[in-house]
């Protein structure tokens, strides 16, 4: 069978705060144009599996490593967990895109100020990636609302603010972290809607963390993590095991 | 390992992705950039917004120009006394350095909370700017750039209050006459020095603060990594001592030098160490309230100190020498006084009358810095704690009840630290004390008002945070 390359290997990832083994030798392997939901209980190192894949956090032990264009290594990828901070900020505001529960949107600025962050933190001058981050905002619905502040979108709409702001800069990849956890049934299921058709429904890749087993569901591949281990992998019944 | 398989299509297994239509027309990739921080862009976009919500620069300049005014009023008065003249001139100089000396905590307590207000807001901003790719001197310039433009707005309005406040503290007398305009004026140079020393404290402090930033995104959101600040009070207290003997240098007092060294020893390393003790005094006595604690507002207050007693020390610290040299000198000059009074050369009553009235309005002064420190502090802690209070609320806990926790959070550690004070200055001067109730009570009842007076202002410092919480609790 021809399979896509992996976007990203993870390999014996450890983990620990204190005493506590946040993640305790997980093995993890995502395709490009996947979307991966990762679920388990409170404590059970989805989070920081999610942080150390995207380079937020390093690990213990273990490798991670991203096969993505420009990515600047010669083989066509790189180590992430053996980055210094500098090289990660960059990785995460070049190829990395991300959307958390509560949006992480600056109140201060407007929308598509917002939106255009990390092309201006690229270099981008300000008119251009205010221009792109408008085209990005009018493609989820939010077409006029491109100077209204934090505090006068609704809990929807902030978050479709987000999704446009990690899709601004076209990344490969975009990890979400409970991203329709405040929100609604209804509003949940049309940003979640959004999520999908703005990242796999192009091709590209999405890692989600989520306790919804709705918003599970609707993603193409259901990662289980109990303990800091992967105790489950949706992906095992197709592959024979676990990738 | 032992993984479950699940099967898609199965009621175990996974349903898969389902389109849903929910997007419009995508632009195509995004415009090039120079690839590099962009630091100027995201500087400009943020600094054009820092003066277009008040909620973000109201508290920090405000603090600003009341530790600006306080600052240079306190300056100014102690620069007066380098302009007196005469046998007493040398007297006065050791004077106004041990003043300062006992008001530098209160005042890097003060100058301090200010600085700490920059950071409000901050911490997290930059966090997300961090996780979005921001590089580390585009975080450190606008860190950095904010405070100081943030500092120096609050600061220019501090000249301005110094300059209203001049002639009401002009008013006081020293040396048989007023200190007048004349002697409260600083003169330009030294002017913006304090107000210079005062932006760079907000620099550093706000360098400081960025460590837990850039070890990792996440250090300030997940409180994984504890604050410590206590090296740069270190730091600004021998700044403060090398700052005294520079000072002396200049204004040729070099005869009195071991005199000077003797006092900043001998009162410097006490009181340094002093700071370094205070926090556990205050856990070890809060504890015992905690353990006893009967009602709701005793035990959150509690908790509220044995979460960070260098937080509660900090605010409330600078108050313990100046109130024991307060009390001693205070009594001490008033027994002198009246014991004195008859045969005594007008000179020397004069001399007895000013160091009464230096060591009380010290204490004063170092009442009002932390009245001011608590003040806004409070009203920092309001507002990062707004969505606490919110949901108190909802649950039934009213606003005297929160008002009640609040004042109990400050006053309990002030308390701590006033008795401890007062034990330790009637023990190890007891027969001055003793004295001056018998033959000067006046003297004595003198010192109790302006205690009273201090102790009076820190709780109207707590109260002017109320306003705050009200509209906390106001909004949705």
């Amino acid at each position: 069978m021809n399979r896509p390359a992996p976007l990203l290997t993870a390999r014996g990832l450890r983990k620990s705060y204190g005493t506590t083994h946040a993640l305790d030798g997980v093995d993890l392997t995502v395709e490009a144009g996947e979307s991966v939901a990762i679920m388990g209980p409170s404590g059970s190192g989805k989070t920081t599996l999610m942080h150390i894949l995207s380079g937020i956090l390093t690990p213990d032990a273990g490798s991670v490593h991203f096969t993505g264009a420009g990515t600047g290594s010669t083989n066509g990828g790189t180590e992430v967990s053996s980055l210094n901070e500098e090289a990660r900020a960059k990785l995460r505001r070049e190829r990395l895109g991300f959307v958390f529960q509560d949006g992480l949107l600056l109140p201060e600025l407007t929308a598509v100020e917002n939106v255009a962050l990390p092309l201006m933190l690229s270099g981008v001058p300000r008119p251009a990636a205010e221009s792109h981050a408008a085209q990005w905002l009018a493609a989820l619905g939010l077409e006029g609302m491109q100077t209204r502040r934090l505090g006068e979108l609704s809990g929807g709409q902030a978050q479709r603010v987000a999704i446009a702001r990690a899709q601004v800069a076209d990344p490969h990849v975009v990890f979400a972290d409970e991203p329709t956890g405040a929100l609604d049934s209804a509003t949940s299921a049309s940003v979640l809607g959004a999520l999908l058709d703005s990242t796999v429904g192009r091709g590209r890749t999405l890692v989600m963390v989520t306790h919804d087993q709705a918003t599970a569901d609707r993603c193409s591949r259901l990662v289980r993590v109990a303990d800091g281990r992967i105790v489950a992998d949706s992906a095992a019944a197709t592959t024979g095991g676990v990738r | 390992m032992n993984h479950e398989t699940m099967q898609p299509g199965t009621q175990s297994g996974h349903p898969g992705p389902t389109p849903d239509g929910h997007l419009g027309a995508v632009p195509d990739g995004p415009p090039s950039g120079t690839g590099r921080g962009g630091t100027a862009a995201v500087l400009r976009l943020f600094l054009g917004k820092l003066f277009s919500d008040r909620q973000v620069w109201g508290l920090p300049v405000t603090a600003f120009a009341i530790v600006g005014t306080l600052a240079l009023l306190v300056a100014g008065g102690a620069a007066s006394f380098w302009t007196i003249e005469g046998d007493l001139a040398g007297f006065y100089l050791i004077l106004s350095v041990f003043a300062l000396m006992l008001l530098v905590f209160p005042l890097v307590g003060l100058a301090g909370s200010a600085a700490r207000l920059l950071a409000r807001r901050r911490d997290e901003r930059l966090s997300s700017l961090r996780l979005l790719g921001a590089g580390t001197l585009t975080v450190r310039t606008l860190a950095v750039v904010e405070s100081v433009v943030l500092a120096a707005a609050g600061l220019l309005l501090g000249v301005v209050g110094y300059l209203v406040f001049m002639p009401l503290v002009g008013l006081i007398p020293f040396a048989g006459r007023p200190i007048g305009l004349e002697g409260m004026w600083l003169g330009t140079g030294w002017l913006f020095a304090v107000v210079g020393a005062l932006l760079l404290m907000a620099a550093a402090s706000s360098m400081a603060g960025l460590r837990r930033i850039e070890i990792t995104p996440l250090g300030v959101r997940t409180r994984q990594q504890a604050a410590t600040v206590h090296w740069v009070r270190v730091v600004l207290a021998v700044v403060g001592l090398v700052l005294a003997q520079v000072l002396l240098n200049a204004f040729g007092a070099g005869d009195m030098m071991v005199v000077l060294i003797m006092l900043l020893v001998g009162f410097g390393l006490p009181m340094l160490a002093l700071h370094f003790i205070g926090p556990w005094l205050v856990g070890l006595v809060t504890r015992r309230t905690w353990r006893r604690a009967e009602t709701a507002e005793k035990l959150v207050a509690a908790r509220n100190v044995l979460e960070s007693p260098q937080q509660a020390w900090r605010q409330i610290g600078g108050l313990a020498v100046t109130t024991y040299i307060g009390v001693v000198g205070g009594a001490g000059m008033g027994l002198a006084n009246a014991v004195s009074a008859e045969g005594a050369r007008p000179e020397d009553l004069v001399l007895i009358g000013d160091l009464q009235t230096g060591v009380l309005l010290t204490m004063l002064i170092a009442f009002v810095l932390t009245a001011c420190s608590v003040g806004i502090t409070q009203a920092a802690q309001v507002l990062d704690r707004a969505q606490m209070y919110r949901g108190l609320g909802r649950l039934g806990m009213t606003e005297p009840t929160m008002e009640a926790i609040r004042r109990r959070s400050v006053m309990g550690p002030l308390w701590i630290v006033l008795v401890f004070t007062l034990v330790a200055a009637v023990v190890t001067t007891l027969p001055v004390i003793g004295a001056a109730v018998l033959f000067s009570p006046a003297s004595i009842a003198l010192v109790a008002a302006a205690l009273v007076l201090g102790v009076l202002l820190v709780r109207l410092g707590v109260t002017a945070s109320r306003p705050t919480l009200r509209g906390v609790l106001a909004e949705r």
